[in-house]
């Protein structure tokens, strides 16, 4: 069976064992779900995010051996990516202060794109922050109710009250009535 | 991009409050999620390398430490970390005068010390007076160091000992099981020295033992100058002061009242 094969409980024991392989598994399999991460908190700087990945994953790193996977690994890098991509981008804020930046993904793709993913950003943009992390969780990082509220460190009612708030403000904005089947 | 396929995508109620319709996700996906994503290759070339030095430092620190492990378990290992301190000695010396203390109270019917009688029985009145004389007693727990009083008088510690070959060992715990068991009445009065049972001129772990003794068979006199806790009465605490004097550094002197081991 190849490592590609396992699950990630069996590559972190291991890795747990000392099989720097199983690690370098692990990092492929999540490198490019944490760079997305990364993008996403950092305004789409690649080279920030770039940098936020790897702290990420040398902090993982320094966990073996003796890191417990307790949920998925996703739950745990979440929040260490989230970190690594916020301090970089507050620290690229402090020496370009004229620079501000938005927290969509909205400066850097050279190709047209529909109106209607444009609006579709700006709407989220409207959200509280704490709605749209949720949302981006669970839609986009593909992560799971119980997942958000670990990666978080909040209880799941109020990941699902965020959700659940999110939702229906989306529901309310007239450009994604349609989505909802709702009559303009 | 999809999740890794090991991870399977979570339960998703279709029409729960928790989802969106599908093709809002597929449009917030392509919105704000691209596909291809490119990590540039300096991470991957940074994380795989610190990789290969971190297993293999850890694989060869696991086995360097094997050994260590096997020598030095648990608790053994952490003391025999710690530097040797004076307070260490102290306190190493105090808790085993105490276990003396308790160890030696204990009546011993059976074995060769049966039915003989020791320094502190000896100073009750109904005792023969046939013992070596009172000097010739303090002289020999003068000679006495707390190291050599802390083998009691047990007959299977000197088995013990001499089944390890211990000779010294064993000269030093015969001396003082003789020195326990011959001792002539002690001259219990007034003394000088507070704690100084047996009115040899120094406080010394025989003095506790002497007291723990009486203590354990409720044949404690009344005398002055043993209360060293000052609660009216000599017990255990009286026992365990003596010996935190006999144990420590400075020797006590005989000008000045010693209460230390009070508290």
């Amino acid at each position: 069976m190849q490592l590609t094969d396992l699950t990630d409980q069996q590559l972190v024991d291991r890795a747990n064992a000392g099989e720097a392989a199983a690690f370098d598994t692990l990092y492929q399999r999540y490198k490019d779900w944490a760079f997305r991460l990364a993008l996403r908190e950092t305004g789409r700087d690649e080279g920030l995010a770039a940098d936020a990945v790897q702290d990420s994953f040398l902090y993982l790193l320094k966990k073996f051996p003796g890191f417990e996977l307790q949920a998925k690994l996703t739950t745990f890098l979440y929040p260490v990516v989230k970190h690594n991509a916020q301090s970089a981008d507050r620290k690229r804020r402090r020496k370009t202060p004229s620079g501000p930046q938005t927290d969509s993904a909205d400066d850097t793709d050279s190709e047209p794109e529909p109106d209607r993913l444009d609006g579709l950003r700006s709407i989220l943009d409207t959200l509280p922050e704490h709605q749209r992390e949720v949302v981006f969780m669970r839609f986009l990082d593909d992560m799971s109710l119980n997942e958000i509220a670990l990666a978080l460190g909040i209880p799941l009612g109020t990941v699902k009250s965020r959700l659940h708030h999110a939702i229906g403000a989306l529901r309310e904005e007239p450009a994604c009535r349609a989505y909802f089947d709702i009559d303009p | 991009m999809t999740p890794p396929p090991e991870q399977p995508d979570p339960k998703r109620p279709a029409n729960s409050e928790e989802s969106l319709p599908g093709p809002l996700e597929a449009d917030l996906r392509q919105a704000l999620r691209p596909d291809e994503v490119d990590l540039p290759s300096r991470v991957d070339e940074r994380v795989l390398s610190a990789s290969a030095e971190h297993f293999a430092s850890f694989g060869a620190k696991d086995q360097s430490d094997q050994p260590d492990r096997e020598l030095k378990p648990g608790v053994l290992a952490w003391i025999t970390g710690r530097p040797l301190t004076s307070a260490g000695i102290g306190a190493a010396l105090l808790a085993a005068s105490l276990a003396i203390a308790l160890i030696v109270g204990v009546p011993n019917s059976t074995g060769p010390s049966a039915g003989r009688s020791v320094a502190m029985d000896q100073a009750l009145p109904s005792e023969d007076a046939a013992a070596p004389s009172a000097a010739s007693l303090g002289a020999d727990l003068a000679s006495e160091t707390a190291g050599s009083m802390e083998a009691p008088a047990m007959p299977e510690r000197s088995a013990l000992a001499r089944r390890s070959g211990a000779r010294n060992d064993l000269a030093e715990v015969e001396s003082a099981d003789s020195i326990l068991m011959d001792a002539p009445p002690l001259q219990l009065k007034v003394a000088e020295l507070p704690g100084d049972l047996d009115g040899d001129g120094r406080i010394t772990i025989a003095d506790a033992l002497l007291l723990a003794r009486a203590v354990e068979r409720n044949e404690v006199p009344s005398i002055t100058g043993l209360d060293l806790v000052a609660d009216g009465r000599l017990d255990r605490a009286d026992a365990d002061a003596i010996a935190r004097l006999a144990v420590r550094l400075t020797p006590p002197t005989t000008d000045k009242p010693n209460t230390e081991g009070a508290s």
